[in-house]
């Protein structure tokens, strides 16, 4: 098999060649050496886990994002992308994750979008322009989408179809598709892999990012692996096993530190929820969460974890049955979820809960209000400092003082004292959206302590995270979700990084082999 | 699917022509309902009441034509209002005599462009928001206007004003601008600029990802605003005979107002300037009703706010409505 780092030996035989790409947003590195080796008429799927690059290497092949160093050769020849135009008109058409169809536009307008064959004039006539829509569709086999309405009134399974086929109309040499099936039905999936079999018969390359293991192995000519921003494997089909291409997903990783033993939850179950739906993003959504309970929430990006978080915190409208401590609540607004004891520690710590222009004190104590204040209804500033010092000294915040504006502080602090807040609090179900993030091994080590300690106080944790290797060591049970509802529950001696991997690509368990 | 698009087909209108349904009609039926309260009020048929009406709206439909074009790319120009009273100052202290009126007034048109592509440019460069860099340009424009003509008064050339004023056959020459006007924006939106603008407007993103240089489109639009500002001020000189240092403050708010009555979308991609002309007849419309209903005049003021809050309502509605038949159908 070839796995090293610049796998392929003949240079010359490919025909788009990207070597050594490096892409740093920030302090955060997309990129650390990525290479791609494209050839006509060959389907290549890109594989790795949340986070390993794939998405950014795309977008670097298609002008959306400049790499800091590294080289593309098409055919040989070195290309710089500035824009999305450039890689056009090399011949390259991307069907992009997010859909970059213009909602207001008509789906006729949308296919030849600045592509029109213009009058005299330098006008765009509407009903030249809706009888080529139609022979496209027509051509590539495409029915019962009509090329009159606004594009963003179709449903997105007829989208992300527009999508696809008004790459497909440019005829490009190289197909991008990034998740091209991920909101396909299974009969519009079979017809874009027969179109995909039918392109790279006539020569073109087609490129593919899919979560899905299934379509990787019916599809794939050839199989690169990303893991952290660099190419781990490259090579054809059948070089590769299911298990091989997870092992080269995993790696051997530095294990973070993690506490050792887990207090075991009690059998109080202190959230239930049952029949959950939430339009399109989330359909019947079963779980229990116990008191002084961990439960992970795994999966690839994109398939409903978010939208669980946020309906359980009232922020989206769901339906179904939500009960506290065994008490149906309804839920419209955060302010409701607030009210039943339900919280969230969000993503982006900015958007919520932090007072960034006041102190630590001040933001520590806002929960606490009612608690410290002396009999005539004063807060003596001696009891709001206490308490301050109190948290900052258990989750070793960073802080030169406790005076120091929040907004000072770094992301990983700030997430400190927004969890900090939610000690002594009569919270019963804390929500935490994937806040180890881009956060230092150190940090983590804190946070996986101070939440041990929120579900030793007798809260129900409910933890999303996108590093699997965190889920499996730190987590009572891990449900995983995929395609926009709970796939598996895994716990015991299934909870397994090799197992929650290959459930993120709807594939089920293998027995344990210790 | 094929449910779908049978829907199309039962839809039936030849392709090309906007279809009407209730938001488009909406701008329409307010503007009647006003000429038949004018009529009412008169006790007779007749049109008289309105025959002035085009030469005193043009100013806010000229502003309106721009600031469409704004709106309809997801931005705001308050600067429309500084550019134009800058036109007015320039027209009213350069343009005075009958010698070089064509040269003066592209002169003027172009510092209009050009103020307005210095608007383009900065949300482009420096990434403020838009109702921040006009807000700022909106009083540069308009202190530079005050330096040019620090009271009202100045003169216009009278081949100038006889030029632009009166009418031509049956009708008058400001109905024959305003004609002009929609044609030139019914052949704009069919090019590919039309399409860009539409496109920037409904999804920024989305436009880029297609290969769209959206910063470009920026530029020209607020270039576009900042003309059409300028040629406002031109014809506001003329229909008064005179200038005005503070001319286009109270066109700023007014144009936003014709544009949102119309029924453009400031979220952006939805809209276009016919219905801004319908909204700006309707904002003088009201004027001409509470003149015949011998109220006074600070009536159209509370009018055009109730008439702003109830269309926009009503649009809300009918929206809301659309989208229920749609997810439900």
């Amino acid at each position: 098999m070839e796995v090293t780092a610049s796998p392929d030996v003949a240079r010359e035989t490919w025909d788009l060649q990207l070597t050594g790409i490096k892409k740093a947003f920030g302090p955060v590195v997309a990129l650390a050496g990525a290479d791609l080796n494209i050839r006509y008429g060959e389907v290549h799927a890109l594989l790795g886990e949340n986070g390993a690059g794939k998405s950014t290497l795309l977008k670097v092949l298609t002008g959306v994002t400049r790499p800091d160093s590294g080289h593309i050769r098409l055919e040989g020849q070195e290309l710089h992308f500035r824009h999305v135009a450039d890689t056009m008109r090399a011949g390259i058409g991307t069907v992009f994750q997010e859909l970059s169809l213009i909602p207001d536009l008509s789906v006729a307008a949308n296919l030849f979008f600045l592509h029109e064959d213009l009058s005299r004039l330098g006008t765009i006539s509407q009903r030249n322009l809706q009888r080529r829509a139609e022979e496209l569709f027509e051509h590539l086999g495409l029915e019962g989408i009509p090329v009159d309405v606004p594009a963003g009134t179709l449903p997105i399974a007829q989208q992300q179809l527009v999508e696809i086929a008004k790459v497909l109309g440019r005829h490009p040499r190289i197909l991008l598709l990034d998740e091209a099936t991920s909101s396909l039905p299974l009969e519009d999936t079979e017809w874009l892999f027969r179109t995909v079999r039918s392109l790279t018969a006539e020569g073109t390359a087609v490129v593919f990012i899919s979560h899905r293991m299934q379509e990787v192995m019916e599809l794939a000519d050839r199989i690169s692996v990303l893991r952290n921003g660099v190419t781990v494997a490259a090579g054809p089909r059948a070089t590769f096993t299911e298990d091989s291409l997870v092992e080269h997903m995993l790696g051997q990783r530095l294990l973070a530190q993690f506490p050792e033993q887990l207090a075991p939850p009690t059998d109080k179950v202190v959230l239930r929820v049952k029949d959950l739906r939430v339009g399109r993003a989330l359909h019947d959504v079963n779980l229990e969460v116990r008191e002084g309970e961990i439960l992970g929430i795994a999966g690839l990006q994109g398939q409903g974890q978010m939208s669980l978080l946020l309906s359980l915190y009232g922020w989206a409208h769901a339906h179904g049955t939500i009960e506290v401590d065994g008490h149906p609540v309804r839920l419209h607004s955060p302010r409701d979820g607030l009210r039943h004891g339900i919280a969230l520690v969000p993503e982006d710590r900015r958007t919520e809960g932090l007072l960034l222009d006041q102190s630590v004190r001040e933001n520590l104590t806002l929960p606490l209000l009612t608690q410290l204040r002396n009999m005539v209804g004063f807060l003596p500033m001696s009891r709001e400092r206490a308490a301050a010092w109190d948290v900052v000294d258990r989750l070793h915040v960073r802080t030169a003082s406790i005076e120091q504006e929040v907004g000072t502080l770094s992301g990983g602090n700030q997430q400190k004292v927004l969890l900090g807040k939610m000690l002594a609090t009569k919270v019963r179900v804390l929500l935490l959206a994937d806040i180890t993030r881009g956060v230092d091994v150190g940090a983590k080590a804190d946070f996986y302590k101070l939440i041990q300690r929120l579900a030793a106080e007798g809260k129900a944790i409910i933890f999303y995270s996108t590093d699997s290797l965190e889920l499996v060591s730190f987590c009572h049970r891990v449900a995983v979700m995929y395609d926009h509802t709970v796939f598996a529950v895994l716990s015991g001696s299934e909870l397994t990084e090799e197992n929650l991997i290959r459930a993120y690509m709807g594939g089920r368990s293998q027995p344990n082999k210790e | 699917m094929a449910t779908s698009s049978m829907k199309s087909t039962l839809r039936g209108l030849p392709p090309g022509l906007p279809r009407i349904d209730a938001t488009t009609a909406l701008p329409y039926v307010v503007l009647v309902l006003l000429v038949i309260t004018t009529m009412a009020l008169q006790g007779r048929v007749s049109l008289d009441a309105f025959s002035n009406l085009p030469d005193t709206t043009l100013p806010l439909i000229l502003v309106g034509l721009g600031e469409t074009i704004v709106i309809l790319s997801r931005g705001i120009d308050l600067s429309v209002g500084g550019i134009m009273s800058l036109s007015t100052a320039l027209v009213a202290t350069h343009v005075t005599t009958n010698k070089s009126i064509v040269l003066g007034l592209i002169l003027v048109a172009a510092v209009g462009a050009l103020a307005g592509a210095l608007n383009g440019l900065l949300i482009v460069i420096t990434g403020i928001q838009p109702f921040i860099v006009t807000l700022a340009t909106w009083s540069i424009t308009g202190g530079v206007a005050l330096q040019v003509l620090p009271t009202e008064g100045g003169t216009v050339a009278p081949n100038l004003v006889s030029g632009l004023s009166g009418s031509v056959g049956p009708a008058s020459k400001s109905l024959i601008i305003i004609v002009t006007l929609i044609a030139i924006w019914l052949y704009l939106r069919r090019t590919r600029f039309g399409v860009s603008l539409y496109a920037t407007g409904s999804s920024e993103k989305a436009a880029v990802l297609n290969g769209l240089r959206a910063s470009r489109v920026t530029v020209i639009v607020y270039a576009c605003s900042g003309l059409a500002s300028a040629l406002a001020g031109i014809y506001f000189a003329v229909l008064t005979s005179s200038g005005s240092p503070t001319a286009g403050n109270p066109y700023i708010l007014d144009s936003i107002a014709a544009v949102v009555i119309g029924g453009t979308s400031l979220a952006g991609g939805r809209g276009g300037f016919v219905p801004t002309v319908v909204g700006g007849f309707i904002l003088a419309a009201i004027g001409t009703v509470v003149f015949y209903a011998n109220m006074s005049s600070y009536w159209s003021t509370l009018g055009t706010g109730l008439i702003l809050l109830i269309t926009v309502m009503l649009y809300g509605i009918v929206g809301l409505v659309q989208s229920r038949r749609r997810s439900g159908g």
